[in-house]
């Protein structure tokens, strides 16, 4: 009775690991760049993960469709050319809700086109699945890097300068060095040993609650 | 098990001894620093220590490690390292940051003492004046008792010799005020003639190896001689050089740190000279006026290639990695 409980935990908890245990950032490495060196304020990653939302999800929805049917050797480019399709609207958008970011940004930008994050996972899930599934995992992924993202960007905006979002904030001390890539890395590796440190927390919990259910 | 033995195993290595004598070599210079800049270097000094300590018992815990001596001891000599290569007008808040940076950034992360690959006190320094020059880089006159311990201390504040030498232009301090140290600079790091007694202990206790600190220095001093920037004469030029700034200091106590040098001897020669070698180039063109720290960094980052590089190296003879020869009777896979 209770494995059966236990099961069904870690079916919605394989489910909503993107946003934590199994983090496309934090854990997997995917989709590194943006998220190291243009973080480093908050409007940046707001205007990042509206990129990537709005080029992952459709492009995720048609690879499902009809990835299948393309040759496998053309499958890559397929989704590079698509992704740069759905980025035109996709900046344009970003451009309505974040205005002023594109300079900052700068070749970060179009670089998003052949982002491991869309065109990896584009291959390795959204093709071998159902409608469902896919739509369901891209959502999570894009949830997933957003956080990660936006948690940086604030982090290293409030240490660098003192704002948030460009409203100024009662600090002592500004730490100019946050603006750089370096302590970008930094805030990534420290989240990412903590993600590592939830994700073995919650596998060591369910493993011990497995175990007594065996024994009892 | 394994982390135990492991454990064990490096309780056992003579590091003890080589810490503890590099407090010894530090509590004169220490001591002179508080002549010089009054009891607000003892502050320093406590609040750095204090906040070493506590940071590494906390990550140490945290790592799930039994709390050893040495922890505590490296964690009080990177304490002390980094106060010695600050000016004594340091806000103590920064003080205090630059040392929680060494341990939870720099050391802790990497597995704790002994398996860090590059040096806490250096790369404190470096980020510290990477946030704030201003700060880092500006120091009181010697013998200047007036600085509040605790308030704020602008207006006192000077650029170096090392800076004059940036700009062009010979220092204005006499060179024997340079040896006593009576010129503005760090804590720890403007009486040449002391450093260079504590390094000589250092030396006659094998503490630090002389190939890596004597071959820092000979670099350092042949850069500064062949290749002046200021006019008068080469040999101001390696005097000066060699007295201002942190490279005194940074020959027996930074880059000789025995968790980031290489081993072998030849390996430690080629190190220290590398490492002269870029320090000068920073000191040239790099954005600020001393550049030790930063070539301290790079030399840890290129210590496995060099320790490679020289453990292929005989007598100036290139040996050859066997080739790996396919054994007899295997089968042939084209």
């Amino acid at each position: 009775m209770k494995l059966e409980r236990i099961r069904k935990i870690s079916k919605v908890r394989g489910y909503l690991s993107p946003l934590f245990s199994n983090n496309p950032v934090l854990i997997r490495g995917l989709a590194m760049v943006p998220v190291i060196v243009v973080s480093n304020t908050l409007r940046n990653a707001v205007a990042i993960s509206i990129v990537i939302a709005c080029m992952a999800l459709p492009v995720h929805l048609i690879t499902n469709f009809f990835g299948g049917k393309i040759p496998r050797w053309f499958r890559i480019p397929t989704y590079v050319l698509l992704s740069s399709l759905f980025f035109i609207p996709a900046a344009l958008l970003m451009n309505r809700v974040v205005p002023y970011t594109v300079d900052g940004l700068g070749v970060f930008l179009p670089l998003l086109v052949i982002n491991s994050m869309v065109i990896g996972k584009a291959e390795e899930y959204a093709v071998r699945h159902k409608l469902i599934p896919v739509v369901l995992d891209a959502l999570l992924h894009i949830v997933g890097f957003a956080l990660v993202m936006c948690t940086i960007g604030l982090v290293r905006e409030f240490l660098s300068s003192a704002t948030i979002w460009g409203q100024p904030i009662e600090w002592m001390n500004k730490i100019p060095a946050f603006a750089l890539p370096f302590c970008g890395f930094m805030i990534v590796a420290f989240l990412a040993a903590g993600a590592k440190a939830y994700r073995r927390f919650t596998h060591r919990v369910l493993l011990a609650a497995a175990m007594k259910d065996e024994g009892e | 098990m394994q982390a135990d033995a492991k454990n064990k195993k490096r309780a056992q290595q003579p590091g003890h001894r080589r810490m503890v004598n590099v407090l010894i070599a530090i509590a004169p210079i220490l001591a002179m620093s508080c002549y010089y800049y009054g009891t607000r270097v003892l502050y320093m000094a406590l609040a750095a220590i204090g906040t070493g300590l506590a940071a590494e018992l906390i990550c140490v815990k945290l790592r799930g490690r039994r709390v050893e001596l040495s922890d505590g001891l490296s964690s009080v000599v990177t304490a002390l390292l980094l106060t010695m290569l600050l000016p004594a007008t340091m806000p103590m808040l920064l003080v205090i940051f630059g040392v929680l940076f060494a341990v939870v950034v720099i050391k802790q992360p990497f597995g704790g003492y002994g398996n860090n690959p590059f040096n806490p006190a250096a790369c404190a320094f470096a980020f510290l004046s990477i946030c704030w020059p201003y700060y880092t880089y500006h120091y009181p006159m010697p013998f200047d008792h007036t600085l509040a311990a605790w308030g704020d201390n602008a207006g006192k504040l000077l650029t170096g010799p090392a800076m004059s030498l940036k700009m062009g232009s010979l220092p204005r301090y006499d060179m024997m005020d340079m040896l006593l140290g009576n010129a503005p600079g760090g804590l720890g790091t403007t009486n040449i003639l002391l450093l260079c007694a504590c390094g000589l202990f250092l030396l006659a206790t094998k503490t630090v190896k002389p190939s890596i600190s004597l071959g820092f220095l000979a670099s350092c001093g042949l850069f500064a001689f062949l290749f002046p920037r200021i006019t008068t004469s080469r040999l101001d030029s390696l005097a000066y050089e060699l007295m201002a700034g942190t490279i005194v200091f940074g020959a027996f106590f930074l880059i000789t740190d025995p968790v980031t040098a290489p081993k072998k001897r030849l390996a430690q020669l080629v190190y220290g000279v590398l490492a002269g070698v870029i320090t000068m180039l920073f000191r040239h063109f790099g954005a600020f006026s001393q550049g030790l720290v930063f070539a301290v960094i790079f030399a840890n980052a290129l210590m496995p290639l060099v320790e490679r590089g020289c453990s292929k190296l005989r007598f100036g003879k290139y040996v050859k990695s066997t080739p790996i020869v396919a054994e007899e009777g295997a089968p042939d896979e084209a």
